[in-house]
C-alpha cells in the first residue's frame, strides 16, 4: 500500500508539470500586461518597461518558467503584481483557509444531511418519504448557486435580518494552525448562508447517489443471507449493506471538489468573502501572472491528492479492489 | 413503431396484439412517468419561445431587421425613465412592464425570455459537441487493440487530474481580450468574428465541449468494450464484414441509446457552467441577455428591484429542474439496470 501512495504521488509531478507549463503559456498569451495602468491612466512605457524590467517579465519566457519552477521548489510563489509588496504566499495564507473552511463546512452539510436523507428514502422506498426527499432533492439538484445565494440573502437577511448578508466572521490572525475557525458566534453566523449556498446541491447529489446504490445493495444475496440468519433491520444495513453502497458515493467525490471550486468562485462573490476563489478571478483580469499560477497549482495539488484519497477509500470500502 | 403488426406475429403470440420493441417499451415507461413528461413539456414551450421570441428566424430567410415577436420588446430597448421599475407598470408612453424593469429600464419579461435562446443553445451545442467527440474518442479505444485502448484512456485520466474548470476561465479570458484586440491571425480573426455574431457565446460552446467529452468517452468506450465480444458482432464478422460496417451496423446503433440517456443527464450541467461563466462576466457579451449575466448586473440591488434577480432565477431554475425530471426519467425508462 505504501508503495502504491508513493508510485501515485511520483506520477502527480509530471502531471503538476504539465500543469504549471501549460497555465504559464497561458496566462502569458493573454494580451495585455499586468502594468498596462496604473488606476484609470494608463502608464508611461519607460515606467512600464522599468516594473517589467524589475520582476523579471523581459527575460526570455523559459528563463522566467525556469525561475518560477525554481521558487516553486523553494516553496517561493513569488511577489504579486497588482498588490504592491504582498507575496502571492502571504495572499495565499491569507485567502486560503477561507476557501477550505467553506468548502469543508459544505461537504460536511452535504454528508450530514445528504447519505442519512438517501438512506432513509431507500429504506421506505415508494412511501411519501422516498418520493418527497427525491422530489426535494432532484430540487436540490437543479437550483443553481446563483440563485439559492441571493434568494437566501433576499429571505433571509434583507427581508427577517436574521443573517449577515455578506463577509466572513474570522481572519487569518485567528485561525489555528493556519487554517481552522475559532468557534465565535461571528464565525458561525457569517458562515450559514454562504455554506448552504454552496452544499445544497452537493448534499442533494449524495441523497440521489446513496438511495439509488443502497436499493441496489440491499437486493444482494448477502443481505438475505444476513436476514435469514436473525440480524436486527439496523445491523444489516450500518454493518452490512452500508459500505458497499457507499462505492459509487464515494466516485463522485473527484467531480464534487471541481464542483467546490467552481462553486466557491460565484459563492465568494456573492457573499462578499475574501477567499482564493475571488482572488483568482480577480487577478487573471489584473493579469497577475504569480496569483493565477499559484492558485492554479494550489487547486491542482489539491484536486491530484483528493484523487489519490478517493482510490485508498475505494480499496478500503472493498476489499476486492487491491494496490499493490 | 408499435403499429406495425405482421400476422405471423399474431399467431406465434396471440393475446398480444401490438408488436414490443425495446424501444417502445421504454417510450411507455417514460410517459407514464408524469415528473419525465412535464419536464418534456416545459423544455418543448421553452425551445417555441426560443425560435418564436423574435422573428430573426423568419429574417434570417426573407433579411430585414428581427421585431420581438413573442417578446413585448426588444431585450436592449432602454427606457432610463423608468428604471427599476417594478412589476405591473403602466408608463405615460402607452408601454406596460409585466415583471418590471431593469437598472437600464430594459423589459424584465422579454430579456427572460431572450434569455432562454442561450441556454438552450448551451444544452444542444455543447451536448452534441460532447457526444460526438466522446463517442468517436470512446470508439476507438474500445474497439482498437488493447495497447491502443490502454494509451488512449491513460491520456483521458491525465486529463482528469487537470483542473480543466480554470482552464477554461483562462481560455475565455482570453478570447474576450483577444476580441478587444484587431489580432492580424486569420484564423483567431474569423473564431472571434463567429463569437461576436453569436454575442460571445460561442466560445462557451468550445470551452464546455472541450470539458465535458471525457466523461462520455469513458462510458462510449465501456459500452464498446462489451459490444464488440458480443455473438452477433462475431456472427457479423464471420459473415465477412469489416471493422467500419460493425462499428456502424453493430457497435453504433446499441451503444447510442445509452450515451444519449447519459448526455441528457449531464445537459443541465452545461446550462449551469454557461450561466456560471456569464455570472463572473465570462459568458454571452452584454447587452446580450443570458440569465447569469442578468442575475450578476442586479442581484446587488435586490432590496431596491428583487424580480430583476428572481424573472431570471426563476427560468434558469425551472430549465435544469425540466432537463433534470426528463433526463431521470429517460435513465429509467431506458436502462432498466439503473431503474428501482
Amino acid at each position: 500500500m505504501t508503495a502504491y501512495i508513493i508510485r501515485r504521488l511520483l506520477y502527480a509531478i509530471p502531471v503538476l508539470f504539465c500543469i504549471i507549463l501549460v497555465t504559464f503559456l497561458l496566462a502569458r498569451s493573454l494580451p495585455g500586461g499586468p502594468f498596462d495602468r496604473a488606476g484609470d491612466k494608463t502608464l508611461p512605457e519607460s515606467i512600464r518597461q522599468n516594473l517589467e524590467a524589475k520582476y523579471g517579465l523581459d527575460d526570455p519566457a523559459y528563463i522566467q518558467f525556469a525561475n518560477y519552477l525554481g521558487g516553486i521548489v523553494r516553496g517561493d510563489l513569488g511577489p504579486s503584481y497588482s498588490y504592491r509588496g504582498r507575496s502571492v504566499n502571504q495572499i495565499i495564507k491569507e485567502s486560503f483557509p477561507i476557501s477550505l473552511q467553506l468548502g469543508i463546512l459544505s461537504i460536511l452539510l452535504a454528508v450530514i444531511i445528504g447519505i442519512p436523507a438517501g438512506i432513509i428514502a431507500a429504506l421506505k422506498q415508494n412511501t411519501w418519504i422516498d418520493y418527497s426527499s427525491s422530489f426535494v432533492a432532484i430540487l436540490g439538484v437543479s437550483i443553481p448557486n446563483i440563485v439559492l445565494g441571493p434568494l437566501l440573502i433576499y429571505v433571509v437577511s434583507v427581508q427577517f435580518g436574521w443573517l449577515p448578508a455578506a463577509r466572513w466572521g474570522a481572519n487569518y490572525k485567528q485561525f489555528y494552525f493556519g487554517w481552522i475557525p475559532p468557534m465565535t458566534k461571528d464565525f458561525w453566523i457569517h458562515a450559514i448562508l454562504p455554506v448552504i449556498t454552496l452544499g445544497t446541491a452537493f448534499s442533494a447529489t449524495f441523497a440521489r447517489l446513496t438511495r439509488a446504490s443502497l436499493l441496489q445493495t440491499i437486493r444482494e444475496d448477502y443481505i438475505r443471507t444476513a436476514r435469514a440468519k436473525g440480524l436486527t433491520e439496523y445491523g444489516v444495513i450500518m454493518r452490512h449493506a452500508m459500505k458497499n453502497s457507499m462505492i459509487p458515493v464515494v466516485t463522485v467525490f473527484g467531480p464534487l471538489l471541481i464542483g467546490v471550486v467552481t462553486g466557491s468562485f460565484v459563492v465568494e462573490r456573492i457573499f462578499g468573502i475574501p477567499g482564493m476563489g475571488e482572488f483568482f478571478v480577480t487577478s487573471i483580469t489584473n493579469r497577475d501572472y504569480p496569483i493565477v499560477l499559484g492558485t492554479t497549482l494550489l487547486y491542482s495539488v489539491g484536486l491530484v491528492l483528493a484523487n489519490i484519497g478517493v482510490d485508498l477509500a475505494y480499496a478500503w470500502l472493498d476489499p476486492r479492489i487491491r494496490y499493490d | 413503431m408499435a403499429a406495425g403488426t405482421t400476422t405471423a406475429e399474431m399467431t406465434s403470440a396471440a393475446p398480444v396484439t401490438r408488436r414490443r420493441t425495446p424501444t417502445g417499451d421504454a417510450i411507455r415507461q417514460l410517459r407514464k412517468n408524469k415528473m419525465a413528461v412535464v419536464g418534456l413539456i416545459v423544455i418543448l414551450i421553452m425551445i417555441f419561445i426560443a425560435l418564436f421570441v423574435d422573428t430573426s428566424l423568419f429574417t434570417f430567410f426573407t433579411g430585414g431587421k428581427a421585431q420581438p415577436l413573442i417578446a413585448p420588446y426588444h431585450y436592449a430597448e432602454v427606457d432610463f425613465l423608468h428604471a427599476n421599475a417594478p412589476p405591473l407598470t403602466r408608463t405615460e408612453e402607452g408601454k406596460f412592464y409585466i415583471l418590471g424593469t431593469d437598472y437600464l429600464g430594459r423589459d424584465n419579461l422579454s430579456r427572460t425570455l431572450y434569455g432562454s435562446r442561450i441556454s438552450l443553445s448551451v444544452a444542444i451545442v455543447a451536448a452534441t459537441v460532447s457526444l460526438i467527440v466522446g463517442l468517436i474518442y470512446g470508439m476507438i479505444s474500445g474497439y482498437g487493440s488493447a495497447v491502443r485502448d490502454n494509451f488512449m484512456m491513460r491520456v483521458v485520466d491525465f486529463l482528469y487530474g487537470f483542473p480543466l474548470i480554470i482552464f477554461i476561465i483562462l481560455m475565455q479570458v482570453y478570447f474576450k481580450a483577444l476580441s478587444a484586440t484587431d489580432d492580424t491571425n486569420p484564423f483567431v480573426a474569423w473564431l472571434i468574428r463567429i463569437d461576436d455574431a453569436m454575442g460571445g457565446i460561442f466560445l462557451v460552446f468550445v470551452a464546455i465541449g472541450l470539458l465535458n467529452w471525457l466523461g462520455m468517452a469513458r462510458i462510449a468506450r465501456g459500452q464498446t468494450l462489451s459490444f464488440k465480444r458480443k455473438e452477433f458482432v462475431e456472427a457479423s464478422r464471420s459473415v465477412g464484414s469489416n471493422d467500419g460496417r460493425i462499428i456502424r451496423k453493430h457497435i453504433l446503433p446499441n451503444i447510442l441509446g445509452p450515451c444519449i440517456v447519459a448526455e441528457t443527464l449531464a445537459i443541465p450541467g452545461y446550462i449551469l457552467l454557461e450561466s456560471f461563466l456569464s455570472f463572473i462576466g465570462l459568458g454571452a457579451n452584454p447587452p446580450t441577455p443570458s440569465w447569469g449575466i442578468m442575475i450578476s448586473e442586479t442581484y446587488q440591488a435586490m432590496r431596491v428591484a428583487p424580480m430583476n434577480v428572481f424573472a431570471p432565477a426563476v427560468a434558469l431554475t425551472l430549465t435544469t429542474l425540466a432537463f433534470n425530471f426528463l433526463g431521470d426519467g429517460l435513465r429509467d425508462a431506458f436502462d432498466p439496470r439503473l431503474a428501482d
